[in-house]
């Protein structure tokens, strides 16, 4: 069995870190796990070493936090294109599908390793931000109901979602049909919400908390739809939103988190602490909550890099670049240093000072995704879809 | 504009009225006056530039539609694609026009338009809609118009300044702003029309292919590429003055247009040719684009977006037959295969082989895409090597051929994608006379 299963390596220790944002205390070991992972990729992936090779680079050259720009970048697009594996296939246990651009995918596999890595990860930052809960409640997934072997990573983390607290009942706002096409689930959708209305109206003492998942755009769409109507509800207090993903509108104009929040207040009486937005990649599966003022901080499982388009190095604070981020979370396929298609900047909190969420760790906001024309998401290609049905459904 | 009863209008006009070129000719004379005027010039330009063209191309553009718009330049041009008897080929009556007689029968052909044309203009060109409008109106057709759902605000401006200069043009002239998914609307226009044009890429020529019923005709100007054409004998002559002027018009136009060069094909088979050529290419592609770092944050996605497709490259040149060059905000692409396809734009070209003997076999695969080749330095070639050069690159579909510096720039008269443009949207009718 490769060493990485061992519970005492440092990677799965990393990933058992107490404190999600411990970065100083947890720097050596972070460091120590992404040499093992380099190296481990380097004698399982005959491209990648290739890759190592071609740039001169051995993990030795990893001494500090300011080395670790230079381990060879991937982009995103180069996995989308090519294959690069470090496992055989009899020990892929788990394979998340990134939503296409263009029709390209990248196809993640994960070993048992990595998958309890990931686990530890999600319990960890989960807990840490109180989203974990014993109390049962209903789930109203702003997304695709998943099904039977789905591969697309954003279904997948919606359904993971619904397991932070035990579930009463799932409703989707889009189910498969027989065909297995996409549609809106407009009885589901009209009975929940009408369910809500009247549990509101008689102050019926059995009501459930009601965490609603999904991306920014759908749920922004809900509330407003629901705010047209003069719809108020005090939902009980352990309610909250789950989301992630594309902030992209049905018009194709961001909207600004801000009016989100206070439109998620006003209609579902949850208030903004409790709307937590993660940011997550099929790449790079790590989770950043994304505080109140914007910023997407660093656990201690990665780090963010910001990178000049031209040289690929690390700009300064504050100036756009190209997000990517160093993990040794994966042991399936060499993505310990990936470049995304989002635009970024980084930031950080004056020496000795926190953020004003009390987070002490960098952190980076989003400027949008790369590319000359607008790219036709997941979450923007449903959203058309929504849009539609949802003005037939009411 | 509102035009809930276009059907029925249409079908009246048809019956009612006749559009001569004549009157077409004199209301694009008086837009071209408005063209002149300086708040009108810096407004065109502005939107222009904010559709993505450089303010250098923008007044190019805007020049070249100045002088389009002269009513001299456009008699010329209805002179050249339907006989110096142009005026009497389109007037009314039928008995002046070509006689033709056999035995004892006599008939005369004269042009007519088709009626209705359907036009689709491209999401990527401003402009392109309003033009083909107008060369639909010069043909005496009623135009409907699809703007692209995101607008194109230098079309809505002509047509609202013919209009507005030749009310008659009003019943002639329909813009509709709908988006291309909406299918219904699609095909309601589609069925009114005797002829659909259709601008853009292959999914929109399939598209409409797939929706129009049998019957109704189909104008395509679909994407075209070009480029440039080393023959051997160029590679060691003056060759940095011919790649100068390359660079010069790919910072031009940045690539965007069908007739801007995306590469350049060398007669060779050696790998270090190539890579030499590419390495003085770049040197030229850098004077133009070195000073060119991004400012805005659109500029800096589109950056971004090339640096990810370099960096990509770069990794899978470890594998594939393929390397990078990087330039200041410039790059050139060396590949060891004979594809033709679209560069990464804004300075990003590539260079590929294709020996002189390949050119019509590697070629033909791509024979309805290729539009303009510059063949470089065909100074240097005998004058028979240079006309059998030029010839092959024909044969294998190319429709232009320039030099460096004028891939994207036209003249009156100029054929387009291959063809006289306004014959399409014409018909050529017979009538048997007593």
């Amino acid at each position: 069995m490769p060493n990485t299963t061992n519970t005492n390596s440092p990677r799965p220790r990393l990933f058992r870190w107490e404190d999600p944002y411990d970065l100083s205390g947890s720097s050596a070991l972070f460091l120590e796990a992404v040499r093992e992972n380099v190296s481990w990729h380097a004698s399982r992936c005959p491209r990648y070493a290739r890759i190592l090779e071609r740039e001169n680079f051995s993990p030795r050259m990893i001494k500090g936090e300011e080395d670790l720009w230079k381990i060879p970048v991937i982009p995103t697009l180069y996995i989308k294109r090519n294959r690069l594996y470090s496992i055989p296939k009899n020990q892929v246990r788990h394979t998340a599908v990134s939503s296409g651009t263009g029709g390209v995918r990248s196809r993640v596999i994960y070993d048992f390793s990595s998958l309890a890595c990931g686990a530890a990860m999600v319990k960890t930052v989960l807990s840490y931000h109180g989203i974990f809960s014993p109390v049962p409640c209903r789930y109203l997934v702003m997304g695709y109901e998943p099904y039977a072997g789905v591969e697309t990573g954003t279904v997948q983390t919606a359904f993971g979602a619904t397991f932070a607290a035990p579930a009463a009942s799932r409703t989707y706002a889009l189910k498969r049909d027989e065909d297995g096409e996409y549609r809106l689930n407009r009885d589901g959708l009209r009975r929940e919400l009408s369910r809500l209305i009247k549990e509101e109206q008689t102050e019926s003492p059995f009501r459930l908390p009601l965490r609603i998942v999904g991306f920014p755009s759908y749920i922004f769409f809900l509330a407003s739809e629901l705010d047209k109507r003069g719809i108020r509800l005090s939902l009980p207090p352990s309610s909250c939103v789950l989301m992630s993903g594309g902030w992209k509108t049905f018009w194709r104009q961001e909207i600004g988190r801000d009016e989100l929040y206070h439109l998620v207040e006003r209609v579902f009486g949850i208030p903004s602490a409790r709307v937590f937005e993660f940011f997550s990649a099929v790449e790079h599966n790590i989770l950043y909550r994304c505080c109140k003022e914007g910023h997407f901080h660093v656990p201690v499982y990665s780090r963010v890099i910001v990178r000049n388009p031209d040289t690929l190095e690390p700009v300064p604070d504050g100036e756009p670049g190209i997000l990517s981020f160093v993990t040794p979370l994966m042991t399936g396929m060499p993505l310990v240093s990936v470049m995304t298609d989002d635009l970024a900047v980084m930031g950080r909190p004056k020496p000795g000072k926190t953020c004003a969420c009390g987070c002490s760790t960098p952190y980076f906001k989003l400027l949008g995704r790369a590319g000359a024309r607008q790219l036709v998401t997941c979450a923007a290609g449903a959203a058309e879809k929504l849009k539609e049905a949802v003005n037939e459904s009411f | 504009m509102n035009h809930s009863n276009w059907k029925s209008e249409l079908l009246n006009t048809l019956e009612t009225e006749r559009l001569l070129p004549r009157e077409v000719i004199s209301a694009c004379g008086r837009v071209g006056e408005e063209l002149k005027r300086a708040e009108i010039r810096s407004r065109l330009i502005s939107l222009l530039t904010l559709g993505g063209l450089s303010e250098r191309e923008a007044a190019n553009r805007l020049e070249q539609a100045e002088k389009m718009l002269r009513p001299e330049s456009l008699e010329r041009l209805m002179a050249l694609e339907f006989g110096p008897g142009w005026e009497s080929e389109f007037s009314p009556g039928l008995a002046e026009g070509r006689l033709f007689s056999e035995s004892d029968r006599r008939y005369v052909q004269k042009w007519r338009p088709l009626g209705v044309i359907f036009h689709i203009g491209a999401g990527n060109m401003d402009g392109i809609s309003g033009f083909s409008a107008l060369e639909g109106l010069l043909t005496g057709n009623i135009n409907l118009v699809k703007l692209p759902g995101t607008g194109d605000p230098v079309s809505a401006w002509l047509a609202e300044e013919l209009i507005r200069l030749e009310p008659k043009l009003s019943c002639f002239l329909y813009l509709f702003p709908i988006r291309s998914d909406d299918r219904k609307a699609m095909e309601e226009l589609a069925a009114a029309a005797d002829a659909v044009v259709v601008w853009g890429g292959d999914e929109a020529v399939r598209a409409v292919r797939q929706s129009v019923s049998p019957g109704t005709k189909i104008v395509e100007w679909g994407d075209r590429l070009s480029f440039a054409y080393l023959p051997a004998a160029s590679i060691n002559g003056e060759l940095d003055q011919s790649l100068r002027l390359l660079a010069r018009h790919i910072a031009g136009t940045d690539q965007l247009l069908c007739s801007s060069c995306q590469g350049i094909f060398v007669d060779t088979e050696k790998g270090g040719t190539l890579l030499e050529v590419g390495r003085r290419f770049l040197k030229a592609l850098e004077t133009e684009y070195a000073a060119r770092a991004p400012k805005t944050l659109e500029e800096r996605k589109r950056q971004a977006a090339i640096a990810l497709e370099l960096r990509t490259g770069e990794l899978e040149s470890l594998h594939e037959r393929k390397r990078i060059l990087r330039g200041r905000h410039c790059s050139v692409t060396v590949y060891g295969d004979s594809r033709l396809e679209p560069s990464l734009q804004y300075g990003n070209c590539w260079i590929r082989p294709l020996p002189a003997s390949s050119i019509v076999s590697g070629l033909r695969p791509y024979k309805g895409k290729l539009q303009t080749v510059s063949v470089l330095g065909i100074q240097n070639l005998e004058e028979s090597a240079a006309s059998r050069l030029e010839e092959r690159l024909l044969a294998a579909g190319a429709v232009r051929l320039t030099s460096p510096a004028h891939l994207s720039v036209s003249y009156e008269g100029e054929p387009h994608d291959g063809e006289f443009s306004m014959r399409r949207y014409a018909k050529r009718v017979s009538v048997q006379i007593p």
